[in-house]
């Protein structure tokens, strides 16, 4: 690791009882395609994130950012190295949120979010709370008795973070949330996910090809070469939250990641 | 008079609501079909076309005898346990061949020789095999029925979204609730889509069957008829019949359709313009 990004100074206590929320080891990922060769799509990725850290990750389309986030969910075993999160206790579940809602159009908002809830094993007494109380966290109260067709992108892809939040998981996962949205949208969205995360304090890994976006957002970003994918940066991004899009720390650091990206293309 | 001062009188405004309403133009579509008939009737005087009232009296006749509820019972019967095996293992069918390659690679090509294939030819081979019996109906429905369902169930798991299985999956969502709350909700339109389709076929095979080889149903009693060259008798056994099948569409299917699909935002306001 090349930086302390965050916080040593407030809870380092804490943090060595905790251990650290992900922690990536060497890990390598191929596949064996239909012809018999091996497509190496991730070679040798290492880094850690601390319990509350919002990393993201950046890099070309298709390099294989979704693969990292399907490793760390434990969706895919890595081919070799290794993939922890948590305190490797092996029972530690992550929220997910995609690209695309990916809800069930012929269920509420509310019977959505609870769907997730059934699938990690939460009483049942506890659902009517936790429905309450994350749709009220993406401001989408009102909405819970309706269907996901009478909402617009914005309004589903909260559902959608709402449905994350709600397990109450230490980890979140997100794979390029706001790529699909129209920018104003995708702005709004930007700024309710930090103040959620400050809110929250979870660990949020954030796959974006976006570099002003992963800037604005992220205490650091790391840069992911073409495939077989490496981490060819690893960035601190120090100024403090609330954030400006065109702040000129965040520009500097979202045009050096550029940088590095056209490098590696 | 307090209408005097509407701007639009009462009557005009009533039209109009009338001119937006559904079931104003599925009574005016079956009103010009009676009424074409009516005065076509009257003009082939004698015995190729009788008119309406005629055709109305002998089945108001047939159902006060109580006689046609024995017949449509035995067709109705028939039809129940034909379709009703079809559609039971098209369903296990139609998933097998959803979820995997190899029976999908096996079955596909019996379903499309089995759509295609003649439905008089099943009928005479099912009357010789199993001869005056009610299993001359079954296995003709059967065979015939199945290969459309499976059809549709088929096309139906080819529309299930990957997507939402793999954010089952993120989720730890059970095989089961994956089943009630992603597969089952995918297929429903093709459930429904297949037991219109597939009752349909068993109505007209189910009559075949029972004109060539059974000596009851309604099938039976159009060729009575049709023997003494009644045609009279030949449409009200075919209307009265005809009346039993779109209470099964309305009265069951309908309401099922619209229950599955309250989610979605109601078709009639989408139309295509071009």
């Amino acid at each position: 690791m090349t930086q302390m990004s965050k916080s040593t100074d407030t809870n380092s206590d804490s943090r060595q009882v905790q251990g650290t929320a992900i922690t990536v080891e060497n890990a390598s990922k191929s596949y064996r395609q239909a012809d018999g060769s091996h497509l190496e799509v991730l070679r040798e990725l290492s880094f850690e994130a601390e319990p509350g850290d919002f990393v993201s990750i950046l890099g070309p389309s298709g390099c294989g950012k979704s693969t990292l986030l399907n490793l760390i969910a434990d969706l895919e075993e890595p081919t070799s190295g290794s993939v922890t999160v948590g305190t490797d206790d092996g029972e530690t579940t992550v929220g997910f949120v995609f690209q695309e809602p990916r809800l069930l159009d012929w269920r509420t908002v509310r019977y959505n979010i609870e769907f997730g809830l059934k699938g990690m094993g939460i009483p049942e007494s506890e659902w009517d709370e936790r429905v309450d109380r994350y749709l009220e966290l993406v401001n989408l109260s009102e909405f819970a008795d309706e269907y996901p067709q009478s909402l617009s992108g914005g309004m589903k892809q909260r559902v959608a973070l709402a449905r994350a939040m709600a397990i109450e998981s230490d980890v979140i996962l997100m794979d390029e949330p706001f790529g699909a949205l129209d920018e104003i949208t995708a702005r709004e969205l930007r700024q309710d996910l930090v103040d959620i995360w400050q809110q929250e304090r979870k660990t949020i890994v954030f796959v974006t090809h976006n570099a002003l976006e992963a800037a604005f957002l992220s205490q650091r970003v790391l840069v992911l070469s073409q495939r077989p994918a490496r981490i060819v940066e690893n960035r601190a991004v120090e100024k403090p939250h609330p954030r400006d899009l065109d702040d000129p720390d965040i520009v500097e650091v979202s045009e050096e990641c550029v940088d590095v990206l056209q490098e590696y293309i | 008079m307090s209408e005097a001062t509407a701007t639009e009188p009462g009557f005009r405004r009533y039209g109009r609501r009338l001119l937006e309403e559904k079931r104003f133009y599925q009574l005016l579509s079956i009103g010009v079909v009676l009424a074409t008939w009516e005065v076509m009737a009257m003009f082939f005087i004698g015995h190729f076309l009788p008119p309406v009232t005629e055709v109305a009296a002998f089945t108001v006749s047939i159902v006060a005898s109580g006689e046609f509820f024995v017949h449509a019972a035995d067709t109705i019967q028939r039809v129940a346990i034909g379709f009703g095996a079809a559609y039971t293992v098209s369903i296990l069918l139609g998933i097998v061949m959803g979820l995997y390659k190899r029976a999908e690679y096996f079955f596909e090509i019996l379903v499309l020789i089995g759509i295609t294939i003649p439905g008089l030819g099943i009928v005479v081979l099912a009357i010789i095999w199993f001869g005056v019996s009610n299993m001359t109906a079954y296995v003709s429905l059967f065979i015939l029925a199945t290969p459309m369902i499976v059809f549709n169930f088929w096309k139906g798991m080819q529309s299930l979204d990957n997507d939402l299985i793999s954010m089952a999956h993120a989720f730890e969502v059970s095989r089961r609730d994956i089943f009630r709350d992603v597969l089952i909700p995918t297929l429903m339109p093709y459930m429904l889509a297949a037991a219109r389709f597939g009752l349909a076929l068993c109505w007209k095979i189910v009559v075949l069957v029972e004109l060539l080889a059974l000596t009851s149903g309604v099938g039976y009693m159009i060729n009575q008829q049709f023997q003494v060259y009644s045609i009279v008798g030949v449409l009200g056994w075919t209307l009265s019949f005809t009346l039993v099948m779109m209470a099964v569409e309305f009265g069951i299917l309908k309401p099922l359709e619209r229950r599955a699909t309250a989610w979605q935002e109601s078709s009639d306001n989408q139309r295509v313009t071009i």
